[in-house]
């Protein structure tokens, strides 16, 4: 193949030309000035391009539908993540307002934390008045950066969000979200058709609904797979709390327990363990093996009758020690957000969501959590509704913990019905 | 909020934009010291620590320069010897430390049986541009010792050479002789010269974050796992891993070539359209990663003898450099099979120039014909390359080889069968315009006619890549693949 010299020479020679006419710096400003200008017209273009998208193909996005509900007092604003979120799937919103005569928001928001809640709550309430905050409590939200900042961070959250001043200030006010705030000002994100999270992802050109993987689900029973719970409470919490029973040597000073692989189980060193026969504890100093790979923890008992091991001494692993920084940080965003609705007037409630009873069993320190949760509701005087064990049935699940069609039926004709009423005027 | 600084990024744009603004503002004698500090404060941006390697590594290469320049005979030689050996000790460090060891490991423990040496491993992460760096500084040594390039006394000036921000993560691999000087002369602003950078680096922008970016998710379904992969998606992630990692590579390397030019410091060219090469040879010399081919010619393939050895000591020292060449690139031995296997290609060719041009004479093929029929072969010489060079292991690169091979008849029927998504669609299509403008810019010298055309014809281009860049850039892939090695 040729490489064009003669072309590229003549090229060269008219080039060089060219560079004796050097640019003075203020020709440049000038013209790049009205490059600028001009870009910035044809970004307009674009942009209202994405816009005409969003209001064509987005549905259950929370601040499309913020922005786009009639200005209205609500009787009911729910907050929380995905296990409230599916009560706006298909037409479940519409006959939970039937069946509690009762107007009502869901802004459910998928690994939403507290920090995201008030986010869509400042939202809401920028354009919508409400009589009644109610906020579904889930231990792992309160654990993890990825449900708050990180989740905040997620262009994705704003690239189906119809452009509203009132968004743009509250997600500039709010020091978590303004990077991004800007993104979603200027529309980089949501300009940006082809974003590749997964391969084939065109986000404004498709429905919402497919990306809320529940919305697929909505009428299935769950199979209900041990492996799939493990790597369901994995993937929340980072460690699943297990029991079991101590069966290596007698008198021993580490548990070993040949039917576990702790480290499938999140169990790091530091975490604590307890031995409930015995009545002691121990901070775990390492992993080893003994007969299986990972099946044994060391660390030294203290605080019990005979601190060791025996022949089936159960023992408690409750979970991966709870990041208390963390925290104390996203239970602080739940009071400011009790403090804030009740200083707007406004009623909060706080709701424990249903679960199967062995995936609550699997949740890591999820009886130290609830005991904060009754303490934050003693303090503030909201009220505090724990349905935890209220649908015991698996088969009323969609999957490890999601209520279904059925059983979200099942939930709110027995139990949500009866707080979701509207107070007499 | 400012961390790992690349030029793919928005905040690298401000930081580059108030550079430049204050760079043009200042006396000419200041801006050495600007560029400097830019370039510290950006290197800084991926570890603190890592500027004080690169202070310290700087210094070493100059007060050694300094030491030997003084010098004469052998104490010149041996204080070069211990300048060279001295600049690659991080390298060897941190690069090749743990390789050395594992190999070391598979040869005592798993072929000879021992039991292990139980040496400790070194946890620490490759400083960004190491490499690339040391070879800079390798060669301003060896230029100096030649007497090539006068000593360069002014501290300042010899460790901006080394820390220059916009070639210090991936190259070009630029000679002192031809930076240092420019670092003399005052430079005016020239409009057209900032705007031909910027074009540049629009385009270089384009390619790695529209193209690369977007390749990179099917090449790497295809290379996770080859035994799982269908040999479809093994042969599009193939060619696909041959773009990505040209597209990449040579965008920010024209990003580089680009924010120099708006500086109005002139880098080397890197990359010259490589799959339009006739020959490996052409490929190497004249087309991809051109710097560090040139580095190898003068440093390591020269000194070795050269091509003015016996034939067979030529084939043995071609395959040498490119060996060494391939651990440049990574510490395992899948680059040193890749290196060595461009280096084989390179002593076949030469040995079978005669005969291949008898050959296409009694055949009578046309010239072009002849050119295109070249052009294909060394795509796809090396492309076999680079499926070692994109394996994890040799096994997953056999593993590619032997599927693909096994299902070689059926491909056809396999390809037309295959459902093919929107996104694997529009990377066809990318591929195809990218393609297009290189064909355009081979045989017409695109840029450099779009620079002499009208002003609304040169907008037009650059709102149209400028758009590419907001409607189809895949902004969640950041880091530069060379930034690795």
């Amino acid at each position: 193949m040729q490489s064009g010299q003669s072309a590229g020479e003549k090229g060269q020679v008219v080039q060089q030309a060219r560079m004796t006419r050097a640019w003075g710096g203020k020709r440049f400003l000038w013209r790049g000035l009205l490059f600028v200008l001009v870009g910035l017209v044809l970004y307009s273009g674009v942009y209202a391009y994405s816009e005409s998208l969003v209001y064509k193909h987005t549905e259950l996005n929370r601040f499309f539908k913020i922005k786009t509900a009639e200005a209205s007092t609500y009787d009911y604003v729910l907050l929380g993540a995905s296990h409230v979120l599916v009560f706006d799937l298909r037409d479940m919103n519409d006959r939970l307002e039937k069946m509690t005569g009762a107007k009502i928001m869901n802004l459910g928001e998928m690994g939403g934390g507290p920090t995201v809640s008030r986010v869509l709550l400042d939202y809401f309430l920028a354009r919508h008045q409400t009589r009644t905050v109610v906020y579904y409590v889930d231990s792992a939200l309160f654990y993890f950066q990825d449900w708050n900042e990180g989740r905040l961070k997620d262009v994705a959250l704003y690239q189906r969000a119809p452009f509203d001043p009132a968004l743009v200030k509250v997600l500039l006010q709010n020091p978590a979200t303004r990077w991004v705030g800007l993104d979603y000002l200027f529309g980089f994100s949501k300009n940006n058709f082809w974003v590749t999270e997964t391969i084939n992802k065109s986000i404004l050109f498709k429905s919402d609904i497919s990306g809320f993987p529940q919305a697929g689900r909505f009428t299935r029973v769950n199979p209900a797979l041990p492996q799939f719970d493990r790597v369901r409470v994995m993937y929340l919490f980072g460690s699943i709390r297990t029991t079991g029973k101590h069966n290596g040597e007698a008198n021993a000073t580490s548990l070993t327990d040949t039917t576990k692989d702790f480290s499938n189980l999140g169990v790091a060193v530091g975490d604590t363990l307890i031995n409930t026969t015995d009545g002691s504890s121990t901070k775990i100093t390492a992993i080893t093996t003994t007969t299986k790979p990972n099946d044994t923890l060391v660390g030294v008992l203290a605080g019990g009758a005979e601190n060791d091991w025996d022949v089936g001494d159960e023992y408690l692993y409750p979970g991966r020690e709870v990041n208390q920084e963390l925290f104390q940080r996203y239970m602080g965003e739940l009071e400011d957000m009790i403090t804030y609705v009740k200083e707007q007037g406004m009623r909060m409630i706080l709701i424990r969501d249903p679960m199967p009873e062995r995936i609550y069993r699997m949740y890591p320190n999820e009886a130290w959590f609830e005991g904060q949760i009754k303490d934050v509701a003693a303090k503030y005087g909201v009220e505090l509704y724990d349905f935890t064990h209220s649908v015991p049935n698996e088969k009323l699940y969609m999957d490890e913990d999601h209520l279904n069609e059925a059983g979200m039926m099942f939930f709110a004709e027995n139990f949500l019905k009866k707080v979701l009423t509207v107070p007499a005027s | 909020m400012l961390h790992n600084l690349l030029p793919n990024t928005l905040p690298f744009l401000g930081f580059f934009a108030g550079l430049v603004a204050v760079y043009y503002l200042i006396p000419h004698r200041f801006r050495w010291l600007l560029l400097l500090l830019g370039s510290l404060f950006f290197y800084g941006t991926f570890k603190l620590g890592y500027v004080a390697l690169l202070a310290g590594f700087t210094l070493f290469v100059y007060l050694m320069s300094l030491v030997m320049a003084a010098r004469q005979g052998g104490q010149r030689r041996g204080l070069l010897v211990g300048g060279l050996v001295g600049g690659v000790v991080p390298l060897l460090v941190f690069k090749y430390y743990n390789f050395f060891l594992g190999s070391l490991d598979t040869v005592w423990v798993s072929w000879l049986g021992l039991s292990d040496l139980s040496i400790t491993r070194l946890g620490w992460l490759l400083p960004a541009g190491l490499s690339f760096f040391t070879f800079s500084c390798m060669s301003y040594l060896v230029d100096v010792y030649r007497e090539k390039l006068p000593l360069e006394k002014h501290l300042g000036r010899m460790a901006l050479y080394v820390a220059f921000f916009p070639k210090l993560l991936a190259g070009p691999i630029d000679r002192a002789t031809t930076f240092l000087p420019q670092l003399l002369k005052p430079v005016r602003f020239n409009g057209e010269d900032v705007a031909l950078g910027l074009q540049m680096m629009l385009w270089g922008l384009v390619k790695k974050v529209v193209i690369a970016d977007r390749l990179v998710v099917f090449v790497n379904q295809a290379y996770q796992s080859p035994g799982l992969a269908s040999p479809v998606d093994l042969v599009i992630g193939s060619y696909f891993f041959a773009f990505q990692i040209y597209c990449d590579f040579s965008g920010y390397t024209d990003m580089a070539i680009g924010m120099s030019r708006v500086l109005g410091i002139n880098l080397m060219e890197n990359f010259r359209r490589p799959f339009f090469s006739t020959s490996m040879s052409e490929f190497w010399s004249q087309r991809w990663h051109i710097s560090l081919t040139r580095w190898m010619r003068d440093y390591v393939f020269i000194p070795l003898g050269g091509s003015r050895v016996g034939k067979w000591r030529l084939y043995l020292n071609l395959v040498i450099v490119f060996a060494v060449s391939g651990l440049w690139h990574g510490a395992a031995w899948t680059f040193v099979l890749w290196g060595t296997l461009m280096g084989v290609y390179q002593s076949l060719e030469l040995m079978t120039a005669g005969i291949r041009h008898k050959i296409a004479q009694a055949l009578r093929v046309p010239v072009k014909v002849g050119a295109v029929l070249s052009v294909l072969t060394v795509f796809h010489l090396v492309l076999t390359g680079m499926v070692f060079f994109r394996a994890s292991s040799f096994h997953d690169a056999w593993t590619v080889f032997s599927r693909v091979g096994k299902a070689f008849t059926a491909l056809p029927g396999q390809f037309a069968d295959k459902a093919y998504s929107r996104e694997l669609l529009l990377s066809f299509g990318l591929l195809g315009a990218l393609v297009i403008v290189e064909v355009m810019e081979e045989r017409w010298n695109l840029w450099e006619k779009l620079r002499v055309r009208p002003v609304y014809v040169r907008w037009a281009v650059y709102y149209a890549l400028a758009l590419s860049l907001i409607a189809l850039g895949v902004w969640q892939q950041t880091r530069f693949v060379y930034m690795s090695f």
